[in-house]
């Protein structure tokens, strides 16, 4: 009885708390633009027309990118300070630089498995068929 | 921050999110583009509050692609769960359902408890810990909606209106008929363009007017005959209109002999046949040229001639249409000689001229074919 009357009074405790926290999106911006959540939302048929919902699919998200970034900014850390033993190879500045091979090992922690491509090409007009770009 | 392609010479500057999303149709990529476009800013704003100085392109549009892409399996998800639960309007809790489904690989605390509300699950209390730990980076550029015009007008029913059905059988809350002009039947009769009456008052003015024209035209030629026969009369020749009255076609026949015309000369020996003896044409010319002296017989007024027409040449050589025309000046008589010795002052076209006449003497016959 009492372990239940205390769970139904932190059931209570939580809903609060959700409802408090969702309000508190309604004066946090995240980053990420509520139309462009908004916009691939419709898209797979999501349909709310709660904009707090919106903010928490944003926060989530913008949760999850921040998550893979600092990821992959300690792996680009761990890069840069590791002892190089060829000079040459040793970069000039120490810079901070999102690249590919720290972004793959971020996120595979996070279940995305990225193939980096041994050739990226940018640009459709690069030399290949654009229809076999897209496969890549 | 910026963008990683001053460092690196591999990356483009305009590769501006040409890249497919493997999202379900992508109809337009106009706006594709422009979404993922704003997804990459957004994705490099996150990353510089991460601590990153630049990125590359391809990673950028890496992150912006999986951004896109956990929107997208969040939404359907939570999209899913509502579906389930036989609602068509998301909830939060449709929402938290999503969320755990996409940290399950990762892993998340209190996935272990299978009786957790979902109120108090440990995404929840990580995304509140994330919002109260995160400062606050809005977007650095103002978001147009977009895309534009995707949702259809709805349509307003009776009661929003506040009109009443047209009948008792038609409730409510059905959308309200459109407008009456839109569905009503209106007679179509096949609309005559004018009225009998005045087309046979036109016709009558028309059939006046041609003959008021016709009249003209008959008053017109009266007066024209008139003075046709008025200025024959008078001899007169006036100018203007009356100038076809003296049409020199028009006048009647000359009887002959009232009028004294030149008689056409027959050259008779060319009548009398082809067969001329040339010597004998061409005498005179010839003694011209073995006397060298050329102005026997050309008066004062004709020697000025030629340097008043200086620029007259005669071509005399070995064609056929100099000879015939020689022979038709040989028949034309004594006007040859002056016309010879006028034209003909150079010594080498004498003997050129002699020279043509012995060859027609030694064959006669081609003189014929000539």
């Amino acid at each position: 009885m009492n372990s239940s009357a205390a769970g139904g009074d932190g059931k209570h405790d939580d809903e609060s708390a959700l409802a408090e926290f969702l309000s508190s999106l309604m004066d946090y911006t995240p980053t990420i633009p509520d139309e462009l959540v908004e916009h691939y939302l419709a898209r797979s048929g999501f349909q709310c027309p709660d904009l707090r919902l919106t903010r928490l699919v944003a926060v989530a998200s913008q949760k999850f990118i921040t998550d893979v970034a600092s990821d992959a900014l300690q792996h680009c850390k761990a890069r840069l300070s590791a002892p190089v033993k060829d000079k040459s190879k040793q970069p000039k500045e120490k810079r901070l630089i999102l690249t590919m091979d720290d972004l793959s090992k971020a996120l595979r922690e996070h279940g995305v498995n990225v193939k980096h491509q041994e050739y990226f090409a940018d640009n459709p007009s690069t030399g290949m068929d654009p229809s076999t770009r897209e496969e890549n | 921050m910026n963008d990683g392609g001053k460092e690196s010479g591999e990356d483009n500057q305009n590769n501006v999110s040409t890249r497919k999303s493997s999202l379900p149709s992508p109809s337009s990529a106009g706006a594709d583009d422009f979404s993922r476009s704003i997804a990459r800013i957004a994705v490099a704003q996150v990353c510089e509050s991460a601590g990153f100085h630049a990125s590359r392109h391809s990673a950028l549009d890496a992150v912006a692609d999986i951004l896109v892409q956990y929107i997208h399996d969040l939404s359907k998800a939570a999209h899913f769960y509502a579906t389930l639960s036989g609602r068509t309007v998301c909830n939060v809790f449709d929402i938290i359902q999503g969320l755990k489904d996409l940290e399950f690989p990762h892993g998340f605390p209190g996935a272990s408890d299978i009786h957790e509300c979902a109120v108090s699950s440990g995404v929840i209390r990580e995304i509140t810990r994330f919002v109260d730990k995160t400062e606050e980076s809005p977007f650095a550029l103002p978001v147009p909606s977009f895309p534009i015009g995707r949702q259809p007008k709805p349509i307003v029913s009776f009661a929003q209106v506040g009109e009443l059905a047209a009948g008792k059988h038609i409730p409510d809350w059905l959308p309200v008929f459109p407008d009456r002009h839109t569905y009503i039947h209106t007679p179509v009769w096949k609309e005559r363009t004018s009225d009998p009456k005045t087309d046979k008052i036109e016709q009558v003015r028309q059939r006046r007017k041609a003959e008021r024209s016709l009249l003209g035209l008959q008053q017109r030629l009266a007066c024209n005959g008139a003075a046709m026969s008025a200025s024959a009369a008078d001899g007169y020749i006036g100018k203007g209109k009356q100038v076809f009255g003296t049409n020199p076609f028009l006048a009647p026949p000359l009887p002959p002999g009232e009028k004294q015309v030149s008689e056409v000369v027959v050259p008779d020996k060319i009548i009398e046949g082809k067969r001329v003896s040339i010597l004998e044409t061409f005498a005179p010319a010839i003694e011209a040229a073995k006397q060298g002296s050329f102005i026997p017989h050309v008066s004062a007024e004709n020697r000025v001639l030629p340097s008043k027409r200086s620029t007259v040449h005669f071509k005399f050589g070995v064609d056929k249409k100099s000879i015939a025309l020689q022979v038709s000046s040989a028949a034309a008589g004594g006007k040859t000689d002056s016309w010879f010795l006028r034209d003909d002052e150079k010594d080498d076209k004498k003997r050129r001229v002699e020279m043509i006449l012995k060859e027609s003497m030694e064959k006669p016959d081609g003189l014929t074919q000539l």
